[in-house]
């Protein structure tokens, strides 16, 4: 009977990834209600105060809504929680003084940023190389793409690259992203 | 945030520079915005359970003033007005009545 309920609730997260994967934003929040209660209890269980629990939770469902067009979810087999109790933890034992922001927090990071952004696209030139970078991201293979989008811009460590895209070490990480750089700046070279 | 693009950018790489750092720029306000809204998500889900529980404590607690009221035989005879025992009023006891009944 547990056994049966187990491989029920599997069934229901790779079902949920996959419309994630399809950018249903109903399947990554009903991921959320389900699991985000279990994350919590898991990283304060660990040693995190109460306050910045969510936090390391929160740390977790990005890395997910991140990477869940991933090489590593293609295939995924099994439950989602194991895989975010290990994210929320990571995230707790790499910040462990972090202090929790509130929404107040949050929005005034957001203001601060859009601001930054705005100034920075206006200037016609940027924005020009901003897209220009864009469209020859799409031109270098898909795997150079998401390797530059989750290690460079998204700031993902070698490590999880390691795991989340099936390379065999953190070196093969370094090289490929060399590789990829390379490809890129030829390609922008080669448009200006 | 220079710091993470110099480390594989040279200096000749002013382009693809400018451009880095508007595209990190932008992934860290999808962040942003992702993270207030699982902020309110956790908030909304917090208060709903908190409601919820308290409507249970709540439920449960009347449950056993009622029971407790009830056990006094002067508080069911309804016909003789304010010949309980004082501990609950007709109007609660009528209320709560015909919410069992319901």
């Amino acid at each position: 009977m547990a056994l049966q309920r187990n491989r029920t609730l599997i069934q229901d997260d790779i079902i949920l990834l996959k419309h994630m994967q399809q950018g249903e934003e109903w399947a990554f929040n009903q991921l959320y209600l389900k699991y985000n209660s279990k994350v919590i209890y898991h990283v304060v269980n660990k040693g995190c105060s109460s306050a910045n629990a969510p936090e390391c939770c929160h740390d977790a469902f990005i890395r997910l809504y991140k990477t869940c067009r991933s090489s590593f979810f293609d295939d995924y087999q099994g439950s989602l929680e194991p895989w975010l109790k290990k994210v929320a933890y990571r995230t707790f034992l790499k910040g462990i003084s972090k202090k929790g922001k509130t929404i107040e927090e949050i929005d005034e990071l957001i203001v601060q940023v859009e601001d930054i952004l705005s100034d920075l696209i206006k200037n016609e030139e940027y924005k020009g190389k901003r897209d220009l970078v864009i469209e020859c991201l799409d031109r270098i293979g898909s795997r150079c793409k998401e390797l530059i989008q989750l290690h460079i811009f998204g700031e993902i460590p070698a490590n999880e690259i390691v795991e989340l895209m099936n390379y065999n070490s953190v070196e093969v990480v370094y090289t490929s992203k060399n590789r990829c750089i390379e490809n890129l700046k030829t390609r922008v070279q080669n448009l200006m | 945030m220079k710091d993470v693009i110099n480390e594989f950018l040279s200096e000749d790489d002013s382009e693809l520079r400018e451009a880095f750092n508007i595209l990190k720029m932008e992934a860290k306000l999808d962040d942003l915005k992702l993270r207030r809204k699982l902020m309110k998500l956790h908030n909304e889900n917090s208060l709903i359970k908190a409601i919820n529980e308290s409507k249970i404590q709540n439920e449960n607690a009347l449950e056993q003033f009622m029971q407790a009221a009830l056990m006094d035989q002067k508080a069911i005879d309804l016909d003789k007005p304010n010949s309980h025992s004082g501990l609950v009023t007709d109007n609660v006891i009528y209320q709560f009545l015909s919410e069992k009944e319901k």
